[in-house]
């Protein structure tokens, strides 16, 4: 019984097409040029909440910036993306300095990577995996190289066609196996240029479960292209 | 007048001029040090430090035209000051108003950056402009008010220039001209460039520098290389010079910095000029009360810029090591060289001229020099950082979001040659989205080699402890 159980998980698993749904992946919460109005509230243990409000630019697979707007104490602070390179601009130091992709994003439980590193054709190699429910695939991602966020990522999407599924929710592990975060995707929202997404990520800490944190996307505007100096360090605090 | 136009702009013309800012209160209270080298008669021991900034930002034009704006005014109020006496304990001094105790403004910040084309942007007023990677303290800014080494978010101050800028993909040319500031009058430029024909005593020269810069990101290291070359300039250099005096004088910078295995951030900054602005003590000065007044009489000055017109190179290196744990703990190390610093003898000779210096002070001899804060020296910083002799060692650990809201810090700068130094550790509560209370403590520590002849032995105060609320709007 278990055996045939199995083999039918299994036949399950083969039968799509992982990378095509990894590639659906990027194209929804990560499209190649955008600008987007965007909110991370961090809910703490002791109950408490402390929200960020950003703009958020991104130009190809491999650049994003984010501005900060609020609260007040933050605003003017900017993060940029460019390829392997992340810096972070303080409008109190007037500089950028060089920060890691695994940090905490501004002590939320997103990391800086979660947010200016999507990119999982690039980062992850896609196997497909059994799920529970017939209604969503589960993609098996496993890092290709040190600079992805995650060792191994567990990836739920709608089923159906790769090119109208949606991240449903996932799951973020170390390399020893052990469960780092888990979010669940909500609210798909259309906004419009043919961009339809989830417009709310929930992401909960597994080391500190009381933790939790969310991220909002209120517009994303497709855009053709975004200037290349946009996404320079000297353009950071401008 | 450029502050009042770029207010006046955001306010009236920009398209959704943003403005936000900060009210603060710093108290302090501070134990004079016996063993001081100068006189401390001029340091408060308890002071409260007002402040208010507003930072404002629009933008004109299709968004080509932004308009920036970050001023502060201070307001200082200080009580009780100590002194050493003949015995070498502390008196005290009768209240009196200090260069510190006025209250003063600072413009930080007051520019427009115009963009009239992709790849082109020009920016005119004062600016800080900051291309070295080093945590506390950075060799290659020959430009800006120095920082404070204990908080280097502790100085937003920049300086007058007009820039332009060429950036691209992966590089970026710049270059800069910028006039000295030769006069402020409560932390308001009133003479820059040159100085009025009306005043007698000064030169004609215009005191400018001018730079040319370039960066690149080059496997995937940033990488910025430029040449200054400046005239009677006469800004504080952060490395230490009282005054850059220097003619007509190149100096070229290099720095480096990469992040290696993700979470590791090295980083390398280079200074090389000819001769240097440092000021050495005149040995024959030094021996004896005798030998020092017979130099004071023959208006030989015992302190003086003898290497300014030196033909050897004086290279200027930190090298650093910043790695970043992933609950946002981060650690730095940098070692610091200077080939100007003064070697054993002549720190010695130095030391003895300073004490010397501070027995005329303490006998009204002569004026003191302690003057806290300065106006002209940008924001006013807790500590400084003024490195006279060789080799340094300066260590930061910082761990945010400890208990969600609080933020530790420590900071610990040593000569590494007679090992006294600086330590600081401070405590930042979030207290709010717009409150931010510190609580800040340093002190210098001594020689364990060379007891009481190390280079922070001296140093004017035995311990500081600060208070600090802030809230933001």
């Amino acid at each position: 019984m278990i055996t045939a159980l199995a083999f039918m998980l299994s036949a399950q698993a083969a039968s799509f097409d992982a990378a095509a749904y990894l590639k659906r992946y990027d194209e929804v919460m990560s499209p190649a040029a955008f600008d987007a109005d965007s909110s991370m509230v961090a809910h703490r243990e002791d109950g408490s909440a402390r929200t960020y409000r950003m703009r958020i630019l991104k130009s190809g697979t491999d650049k994003l910036r984010s501005t900060f707007l609020e609260p007040a104490a933050a605003k003017g602070q900017e993060m940029l993306r460019n390829d392997e390179n992340l810096w972070l601009y303080m409008p109190n130091l007037k500089r950028a300095v060089r920060v890691a992709s695994r940090d905490s994003f501004m002590g939320g439980d997103f990391n800086n990577a979660d947010v200016l590193r999507v990119n999982y054709v690039a980062d992850y190699e896609a196997t497909a995996g059994a799920s529970a429910d017939p209604a969503l695939v589960l993609l098996e991602l496993k890092a290709k190289s040190t600079q992805a966020s995650y060792d191994a990522i567990k990836l739920w999407l709608t089923a159906g066609d790769p090119k109208q599924s949606q991240p449903v929710r996932a799951e973020y592990y170390a390399k020893s196996g052990k469960l780092l975060r888990s979010a669940v995707f909500l609210d798909v929202k259309d906004f419009g240029d043919g961009l339809k997404r989830p417009a709310k990520i929930e992401m909960k800490n597994a080391i500190t479960p009381a933790r939790h944190s969310e991220m909002v996307w209120h517009t994303v505007k497709m855009k053709g292209e975004i200037p290349a100096q946009r996404f320079v360090v000297d353009d950071l605090g401008r | 007048m450029l502050p009042l136009a770029l207010t006046l702009s955001l306010a009236l013309a920009a398209d959704a001029p943003e403005f936000t800012g900060s009210f603060g209160t710093r108290g302090s209270l501070t134990m004079p040090n016996a063993d001081s080298t100068l006189s401390t008669a001029d340091l408060p021991i308890a002071q409260l430090l007002l402040d208010a900034n507003l930072q404002g930002r629009g933008r004109l034009l299709d968004d080509t035209l932004t308009l920036s704006l970050d001023a502060s005014a201070f307001v200082p109020l200080q009580r009780g000051f100590a002194d050493a006496n003949a015995d070498g304990e502390l008196d005290s001094v009768d209240e009196h108003e200090t260069l510190g105790s006025r209250p003063f403004v600072v413009f930080s910040e007051a520019y427009a950056s115009w963009e009239p084309m992709e790849h082109l942007v020009l920016t005119v007023g004062k600016k800080r402009v900051v291309w070295g990677p080093g945590m506390v303290f950075n060799p290659t800014d020959v430009l800006n008010p120095p920082r404070d080494p204990t908080d280097a978010a502790l100085q937003r101050a920049g300086v007058l220039m007009a820039k332009v800028d060429a950036p691209f993909e992966f590089f970026t040319v710049s270059a800069l001209v910028s006039p000295a500031i030769l006069e402020e009058t409560a932390g308001i430029p009133s003479v820059a460039g040159a100085w009025p024909e009306t005043r007698i005593g000064e030169d004609d020269d215009l005191h400018w520098t001018a730079v040319l810069r370039g960066y690149a990101l080059v496997w995937d290291t940033d990488v910025n290389a430029w040449v200054t070359f400046s005239h009677l300039y006469g800004a504080p250099t952060g490395g230490g010079d009282e005054g850059n005096d220097f003619e007509y004088h190149p100096r070229f910078m290099l720095t480096l910095s990469k992040t290696l295995f993700e979470i590791h951030e090295v980083h390398a900054e280079v200074l090389v000029e000819q001769g240097s602005t440092r000021r050495y003590a005149d040995a024959d000065c030094a021996d004896s009360h005798r030998d020092f007044l017979r130099c004071m009489m023959t208006r030989t000055d015992p302190i003086t810029q003898s290497r300014i017109d030196d033909d050897e190179v004086y290279p200027r290196i930190l090298v650093g090591w910043r790695p970043m744990l992933e609950d946002g703990t981060m650690f730095s190390v940098e070692y610091y060289y200077q080939a100007d610093g003064m070697m054993p003898d002549e720190w010695d000779d130095y030391q003895d001229t300073l004490t010397r210096v501070g027995w005329l002070q303490r006998n009204d001899l002569a004026p003191t020099t302690i003057a806290s804060p300065s106006t002209n020296s940008g924001l006013p910083n807790r500590a400084s950082f003024n490195p006279s002799r060789r080799h340094y060692l300066i260590a930061t650990a910082q761990k945010p979001q400890l208990f969600d809201d609080f933020t530790v810090m420590a900071t610990v700068i040593a000569s590494a040659e007679d090992l006294s130094g600086l330590a600081s550790g401070s405590v930042l509560w979030s207290a709010a989205e717009w409150l931010n209370l510190s609580l800040i403590a340093m002190a210098p520590f001594g020689s364990v080699v060379d007891p009481g002849q190390g280079e922070f032995d001296g140093a004017p105060f035995s311990g500081r402890v600060l208070f600090e609320a802030r809230a933001f709007f």
